[in-house]
């Protein structure tokens, strides 16, 4: 973990609730896709817990949606503003395991931090598919983002919508029987997790999301129990491991 | 040079700052982010007889000058506090700590001060009795004097070491709560733990935390907190450390001015894991604007004669 200044570079609604947030700073500290960022917005007190949606030498996007007034607050931050940030929290996905064709699964806002592991995963030459879920066309983020990194990879980007405007109607989960896949990687909301442990053939690895007080590790906010004894999602998590995880 | 060194019942501080329990984890995580050494001491998470995962989340929901917290004492228990967590604070500071401890009988405060007591690593104890987020305990032994003194009893009759005893601020009189802990041989008391409260969310209109209520902490609570440690300092002969909603070294010695002799930072420690490091850098350029050579000098210094 580190705590730095950051410039906004960009930030830019993808839909009407979604946007993506390019930072400029240090990023040393950050190190396996799947990790989070902690931001301090003026007037609120807590941080603001966001995923890791892609980050080079000296820049972080997030792609993150607004669901109160914090993320309300961030939607109107324009390029130049300053941000006190906590950058390296949380463990992140381990590829691993993940065999030659991983499957990716994205629900919602759930897609961004899937991007980066994507990004490792083909330069681990293993070939990815990614399947992204959302309620209705105009929700649908990433597609063409995964779509151009999967560009000449045998790897797939499929998409289903729950009311049939885009892609498949239906949920994720009816579209992992058409990919052969040796290991998943889950970034959702709980009851899309709930349908891929019905469905899944193999291992995999689940990002959870929880209400943080410190987002390091301190305040025991955010713990879940599992099979491994309690975890702290901020800490020892977000990434859990299909097997260890209690529904 | 001013001189920030306090003394706690007897144990020498070289300055008064410590995180407060539950804010600071078992301290070592805040290592990796700086010398913990600079610390006073450090407040341990709050420890039980067994292990204990606690509250159902969401256990966190964010207030205008705070956070409402329903963790309700997660912790792997006081036999493994001992073997696992105090080895890993060991090589990272090496000072006396704050041990942290809860129960929910008379009988497992006894029993885990006991242990804690007979720990090097540990100068002082910190009994709370005052968490607002666990049943048939906790706060049910700080809001009645006469619980309070017998647990207060109870544990030192089994400890070398100083003990202070945590007091809540959820009750209509805690300086008769105070007194009835140092009658019953309390060392010193702590204050305050946090203070009963809740939210509701607009679109489900059920209660944020999954426990409906929580305990609420950070600046809004300051000035309760520095109202109840300057009612205690008029009521009790014992040292009292302060705390409630401290961010800045200005609020460290508005505590002493109070009566605190020591002074514990929560809250500010999650918005700003620096917070405590930021707070003891800050204090002599604070002394010197305001004309203070010596900390210890100003405790209780806001009192009459």
């Amino acid at each position: 973990m580190k705590q730095g200044f950051f410039t906004v570079a960009e930030n830019r609604p993808l839909t009407d609730a979604v946007y993506r947030m390019a930072l400029t700073g240090s990023t040393d500290a950050v190190t396996t896709p799947g990790q989070f960022i902690d931001i301090r917005l003026d007037g609120f007190y807590l941080r603001r817990p966001i995923s890791v949606f892609d980050w080079d030498d000296h820049s972080i996007t997030i792609v993150y949606k607004t669901v109160g007034k914090g993320t309300d607050a961030m939607a109107g931050l324009l390029p130049g503003a300053r941000l006190d940030i906590l950058t390296g929290l949380g463990n992140g996905y381990n590829t691993a395991p993940s065999g030659p064709n991983p499957l990716l699964i994205g629900g919602g806002v759930g897609a961004p931090p899937l991007y980066a592991l994507c990004k490792q995963l083909l330069a681990e030459g293993k070939t990815p598919s990614v399947l992204l879920g959302a309620n209705t066309a105009s929700e649908v983020i990433l597609k063409d983002d995964f779509e151009t990194l999967l560009n000449g990879s045998d790897g797939k980007v499929l998409l289903a919508t729950a009311d049939g405007s885009a892609g498949e109607k239906g949920f994720v989960t009816g579209l992992m029987d058409r990919i052969s896949y040796t290991y998943f990687y889950a970034c959702g909301p709980r009851p899309m997790f709930e349908a891929i442990e019905k469905t899944a053939v193999t291992g995999g690895q689940y990002s959870f999301e929880e209400r943080m007080g410190c987002g390091f590790g301190a305040c025991m906010g955010c713990s879940v129990e599992t099979k491994n004894g309690p975890k702290r999602i901020c800490r020892d998590g977000p990434v859990l491991y299909r097997e260890e995880v209690i529904w | 040079m001013v001189n920030t060194n306090v003394t706690l019942a007897g144990v020498p501080l070289d300055n008064p700052v410590i995180p407060a329990s539950g804010t600071f984890g078992f301290g070592y995580e805040f290592a990796e982010l700086y010398d913990i050494n600079l610390l006073g001491s450090i407040a341990l998470k709050g420890t039980t007889r067994e292990a204990r995962f606690g509250n159902p989340t969401p256990r966190i929901a964010e207030c205008s000058a705070g956070l409402l917290n329903s963790v309700g004492l997660q912790n792997p228990g006081v036999d493994a506090v001992i073997a696992e967590e105090l080895p890993k604070l060991k090589p990272v500071f090496h000072k006396p700590a704050v041990a942290n401890v809860s129960g929910f009988s008379v009988r497992d405060y006894v029993e885990t001060c006991r242990k804690l007591d007979a720990e090097e690593q540990i100068g002082l104890l910190e009994v709370n009795i005052s968490c607002p987020n666990v049943h048939n305990g906790g706060m049910a032994f700080g809001t009645d004097p006469a619980s309070a003194a017998n647990v207060t009893r109870a544990v030192k009759a089994v400890c070398k070491k100083p003990v202070f005893v945590k007091l809540t601020p959820n009750v209509t009189d805690i300086a008769s709560v105070a007194k009835a802990c140092e009658d019953a041989g309390a060392d010193g008391i702590s204050l305050i733990n946090t203070m009963l409260g809740m939210r509701i969310d607009l679109k489900t209109r059920k209660p944020v935390l999954a426990n409906t209520m929580g305990g609420y902490s950070g600046p809004g609570i300051f000035p309760v907190a520095l109202r109840m440690v300057y009612q205690v300092y008029e009521a009790v002969n014992i040292p009292i450390i302060g705390m409630g909603g401290v961010s800045d070294a200005e609020g460290v010695i508005e505590m002493m001015l109070a009566g605190a002799s020591a002074v514990e930072v929560g809250a500010a420690n999650l918005p700003d894991p620096y917070a405590c490091k930021r707070i003891v850098e800050q204090l002599p350029e604070v002394m010197n604007r305001y004309g203070i050579p010596s900390l210890a000098d100003c405790i209780g210094g806001a009192h009459n004669g």
